[in-house]
């Protein structure tokens, strides 16, 4: 910890880059001013951070990119209030504050050697995909992975320019499909768990991990319990309003648990153990 | 640690001594409503009050400025708020009010994560505990562990018949007595004695509550029924919350604008909408009912779930200033009916985790703060 | 009182036992004898626990825009005029209020009766005693002549038209008396400004006036906590405090019935009601309204009139 940055107080950083991903995500290259705070700034596969815009708040982001990626963080936004509506119009050199990383993100090192089956919805492939990535860059290190990720329309899919780099991975099958095609899309056509079926993953030594709109959330759930998918094997991310991301302000609890500090990833059996509003 | 006698006469020399060295927060009446506030010399707190309004915003500052920013041609300079908090006093606070500092220490003292701001003005200041010769009709320390003589704080003190009784519990608390020796003579062990029977009779007029544990609490969390009932009357305004000692939510405003300005820290209330209010418009606590459910299972459930002592110290207030006199013991007894549940007894001290050490040491806070984690 | 109160519990659970209604929204007992709560009645059997008497503050007009059932309220005059306000703003939906008022003997305010008789915290028995006020303490009965601890708003309280389904009238007599909260004659902006930088010193902003308050039905959409257009800070200071206050008597200009329970909801005493009798002494003046008395009169802030633009106003 380095003494400029306090619970609440963020260090600087600067954007490099920011690219439309669909009308309403940007997706945000991130780079920590001060040198130490961007050496200490270590996060895990599926950990957030606390995004500032001074003069408009904080918004908590996961962090889409890989650790393995050190050059920069990135962070891929969907427009929908005052913090996310300001970064919007942000881009290559303006500064950002940032704190973190927060949250206990995936336990990728309790995984190795394992099949992983990454399913995401919308914008909720952005925490899923640091875990992708790292699998991707530590690959020896896991079995077989198998993608399947839905958008409302071909516009809606997020990180399309990965596609391509996605496809050539040896023993990784993916499944891109939209809810409803247009005129030049070629792929899959459906929902998420429709095509989820079809791909019909093993849950031998398998682990799921599932994010996106709760709609969805919900029937994979249910799929992958019928594929026999204990629910110790299955992994979700939580959200819910926060503002202090350290377990402090209150609100993002469920029961004695904090979705930001002991979440937000939860396995399905830790979920049913646990009363609380969602 | 010291024990002494103060005369009734002496002290206002003593308050008068500490108000030359720090500034003195103490019970005070009020047009409309009582609360601590900085005395002078020569000014006698209203000792025999527990104030409408609680001292929780002399540490837990109703609105504490995070940082400042401004945007300047090499970036933003970014100055973060005070955290060294200053020197104080709170005197005249009543065992449950002392009680909830050491309540809210456990969130905010997380060795992984301390909130730097809480922690400063905490270090900075000494709590100076009397205890109570007589209870509210709303008082119910004795049910979640606490005790109208309880020893917390830095220095304790009870009146007793005409003259006080007064120990140190710290080194901090024997600093402020041994300053002032001349003003103080030895207790007897009758005094310890007379103190003792004093804080058994106000415990023993003090009606007892039983209070369903941790686990059987959660258990109700489905009965929706039961909170929907509870909660009818509930007008989801911020008094209760407000007035608690306990209650330590906040929530974060930038204000300025994107050049130049400052974000601060503000108390909230999980009986607001807005709480948990997520962009979009999705709010898993919509209604009454289930912010109602989260203030008492938080108080009841999730926080001794967590740190092992109830989040509620029984000051009562948030009974008297509810508009529409809401009584949450209605809810400890009601849940108590429904669970069936065996109640627990919450009759063991705070637990183990030393309060003492760090709770209130006067010096400098870059000395005191451990920090960690984080970035 | 008794026969009163008798009344009162024989129609509930009438109305209850009818399946005219599902909710009678009445008062029950509080944590002391002289204080009652709002009781929201579901089951004929509970229609008992109602009480009433001069320690029923509540305003329960304030249950009636949120509610999504077919509910009774009762009322007192002067909340019945909030009931009126509001069906004049089109926030209830008639069909599913029935309104039992009450003419009632007046109301005590806490405040007055703790300053003459000492706390009620050890209270065993409080009530009305013809014109007195009766509080046992200890064996003992203080008593203080009811038109000294009124409600101010009380002794201008006009029972003549009240306005109701059901109207119970025990023919008692109402209470009369002196304010005693009175702005000195010549106060000017200057005394204002001073008086209010006093008594806001103290809001804690809890919001408990606002949630109080029938006309204040925003709620959720409250201004004061919009996340964009904030006309208010997040500072806790005598100005942001003053600010919200301005614009919550602002938007209940018209609208409030000066019922005073935004006052007695206030967890430190601050005395709102001079705030909101100023703002009703203008709308009087200036456009001879009175709010609460006609349900078919839209208030006049909200309307528009050509002629207001042509005279100038
Ligand atoms: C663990 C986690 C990971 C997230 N990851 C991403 C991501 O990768 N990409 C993305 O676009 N969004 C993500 N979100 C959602 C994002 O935090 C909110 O959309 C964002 O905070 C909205 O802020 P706003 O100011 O634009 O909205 P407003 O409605 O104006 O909200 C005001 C304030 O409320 C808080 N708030 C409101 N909604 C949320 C919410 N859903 N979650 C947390 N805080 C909220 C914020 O502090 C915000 O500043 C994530 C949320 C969580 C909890
Ligand atoms: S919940 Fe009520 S009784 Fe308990 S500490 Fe808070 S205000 Fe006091
Ligand atoms: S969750 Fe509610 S009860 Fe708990 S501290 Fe926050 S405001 Fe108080
Ligand atoms: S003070 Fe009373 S009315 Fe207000 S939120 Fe608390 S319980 Fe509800
Ligand atoms: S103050 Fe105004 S905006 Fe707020 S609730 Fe009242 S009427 Fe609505
Ligand atoms: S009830 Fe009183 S303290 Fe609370 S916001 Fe209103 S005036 Fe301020
Ligand atoms: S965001 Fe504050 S407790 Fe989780």
């Amino acid at each position: 910890m380095t003494s400029a940055t306090k619970t609440l107080v963020p260090t600087i950083a600067t954007i490099i880059e920011a690219f439309d991903e669909t009308p309403d995500v940007k997706t945000f290259r991130v780079k920590i001013d001060d040198e130490a705070a961007a050496a200490a700034f270590k996060q895990r596969p599926g950990q957030v951070a606390e995004l500032s815009v001074f003069g408009a708040g904080e918004s908590v982001i996961s962090i889409t990119s890989s650790p393995t990626q050190t050059e920069y963080l990135e962070f891929s936004i969907k427009r929908c209030g005052v913090v996310t509506d300001y970064i919007h119009t942000m881009g290559a050199g303006d500064k950002l504050g940032i704190r973190g990383p927060y949250g206990n993100g995936f336990p990728v090192e309790s995984w190795k050697g394992k099949n992983l089956i990454i399913i995401g919805g919308g914008i909720g492939l952005a925490p899923v995909r640091s875990v992708l990535n790292y699998a991707i860059d530590n690959r020896d290190d896991f079995g077989h992975i198998t993608l399947v990720y839905g958008a409302r329309s071909p516009e809606d899919l997020v990180f399309k320019w990965e596609y391509e780099r996605w496809g050539a991975v040896k023993d990784l099958d993916m499944n891109i499909t939209v809810d409803c095609g247009d005129d030049k899309w070629s792929g899959k056509v459906g929902f998420v768990p429709t095509i989820l079926k079809e791909v019909a993953p093993s849950p031998e030594n398998a682990i799921a991990l599932t994010c996106g709109p709760p709609i969805m959330i919900k029937f994979v759930l249910q799929d992958l319990a019928e594929m026999n998918f204990t629910p110790e094997q299955i992994v979700t991310t939580l959200e819910g309003k926060m503002q202090c991301c350290v377990g402090l302000c209150g609100r993002c609890n469920i029961g004695s648990l904090f979705i930001c500090k002991d979440g937000p990833v939860f396995t399905l059996a830790q979920l049913n153990s646990l009363n609380g509003d969602f | 640690m010291v024990t002494k006698i103060l005369s009734a006469g002496n002290l206002q020399a003593w308050l008068d001594s500490l108000v030359a060295a720090y500034q003195v927060y103490a019970p005070v009446e009020g047009e409309g409503a009582s609360s601590f506030k900085k005395i002078a010399k020569g000014q006698m707190p209203a000792m025999d009050i527990r104030t409408d309004t609680p001292p929780k915003g002399l540490i837990f500052k109703q609105v504490e400025k995070i940082l400042s920013f401004e945007v300047n041609p090499d970036g933003i300079t970014v100055i973060p708020g005070d955290e060294n908090g200053t020197k104080k006093i709170v005197f005249g606070i009543r065992p449950c009010d002392s009680r909830s500092f050491t309540l809210t220490d456990k969130p905010f003292f997380d060795p992984n994560l301390p909130e730097n701001q809480y922690m400063g003005h905490r270090n900075a200041s000494a709590l100076v505990t009397t205890a109570c010769t007589s209870a509210c009709r709303t008082c119910f320390c004795t049910s979640i562990g606490g005790a109208p003589d309880e020893k917390t704080g830095d220095v304790w003190m009870m009146d007793i018949d005409g003259k006080y009784l007064v120990e140190s519990l710290t080194d901090k608390g024997e600093e402020l007595i041994k300053a002032n020796e001349g003003l103080f003579s030895d207790a007897s062990a009758d005094d310890e004695a007379a103190a003792k029977r004093i804080g058994e009779e106000v415990a023993n007029s003090m009606p007892k509550i039983n209070i369903a544990d941790a686990k059987a609490l959660d258990a109700l969390f489905n009965d929706d029924a039961f909170w929907q009932k509870l909660t009818d009357k509930c007008l989801s305004c911020g008094a209760c919350t407000f007035v608690c000692p306990t209650c330590y939510c906040f929530d974060v405003r930038d204000e300025g604008n994107t050049r130049k300005g400052e974000r601060y820290r503000g108390w909230d209330s999980c009986m607001f909408y807005q709480y948990n209010r997520a962009a979009g418009g999705h709010n898993p606590r919509e209604f009454h009912w289930k912010r109602m459910r989260q203030r008492m299972l938080h108080k009841f459930s999730y926080f001794p779930e967590k740190y092992g002592d109830i989040d509620c110290v029984g000051c009562g207030r948030c009974i008297r200033s509810c508009p529409v006199s809401y009584d949450l013991r209605d809810f400890l007894e009601g849940s108590l009916a429904v669970t069936g549940a065996a109640p627990v007894g919450f009759e063991k001290e705070l637990s183990d985790v030393d309060t003492k050490d760090r709770s209130c040491e006067i010096k400098p806070a870059d000395e005191t703060v451990k920090t960690g984690g984080g970035l | 009182m008794e026969k009163l109160e008798a009344e009162l519990r024989e129609k509930a659970k009438e109305l209850l036992e009818k399946e005219e209604v599902t909710t009678v929204i009445g008062w029950g007992a509080g944590w002391n004898p002289a204080k009652a709560s709002p009781l929201f009645v579901r089951d004929a059997q509970d229609a008992d626990k109602l009480v009433f008497n001069p320690f029923c503050q509540n305003n329960l007009a304030v249950y009636l825009p949120r509610l999504n059932e077919k509910a009774a309220v009762i009322t007192k005059p002067c909340d019945a005029g909030s009931v009126v306000a509001l069906i004049a703003e089109g926030k209830i939906d008639r069909e599913n209020v029935k309104v039992i008022s009450i003419k009632c003997p007046g109301t005590v305010n806490p405040a007055k009766l703790e300053a003459a008789v000492g706390s009620l915290d050890d209270a065993t028995a409080a009530y009305l005693d013809g014109d007195t006020i009766v509080v046992e303490v200890g064996g003992e009965a203080k008593r203080v002549p009811f038109a000294q601890v009124a409600l101010d708003s009380c002794y201008l309280c006009n029972q003549d038209n009240v306005f109701g389904d059901v109207v119970i009238d025990d023919g008692v007599t109402k209470v009369t008396g002196e304010a005693v909260s009175v702005v000195p004659e010549d106060a000017d902006s200057a005394w204002w400004r001073d008086f209010w930088a006093k008594e806001f010193d103290r809001c804690i902003r809890c919001y408990a006036c606002r949630e109080a308050c029938p006309a204040c039905y925003c709620r959720d959409n409250c201004a004061v906590q919009a996340l964009r257009e904030r006309w208010t800070g997040a500072k806790l200071d005598t100005k942001e405090a003053l600010m919200f206050h301005a614009q919550r008597a602002m938007h209940v200009a018209g609208r409030c019935t000066e019922c005073g329970s935004c006052e007695r909801a206030c967890p430190v005493g601050i005395p709102l009601s001079l705030l909101h009798k100023q703002v009703g002494d203008a709308v009087r003046k200036l456009f001879d309204f009175n709010v609460g008395e006609k349900a078919d009169v839209r208030p006049p802030l909200e309307v528009f009139r050509k002629e207001e633009l042509e005279s100038g106003h």
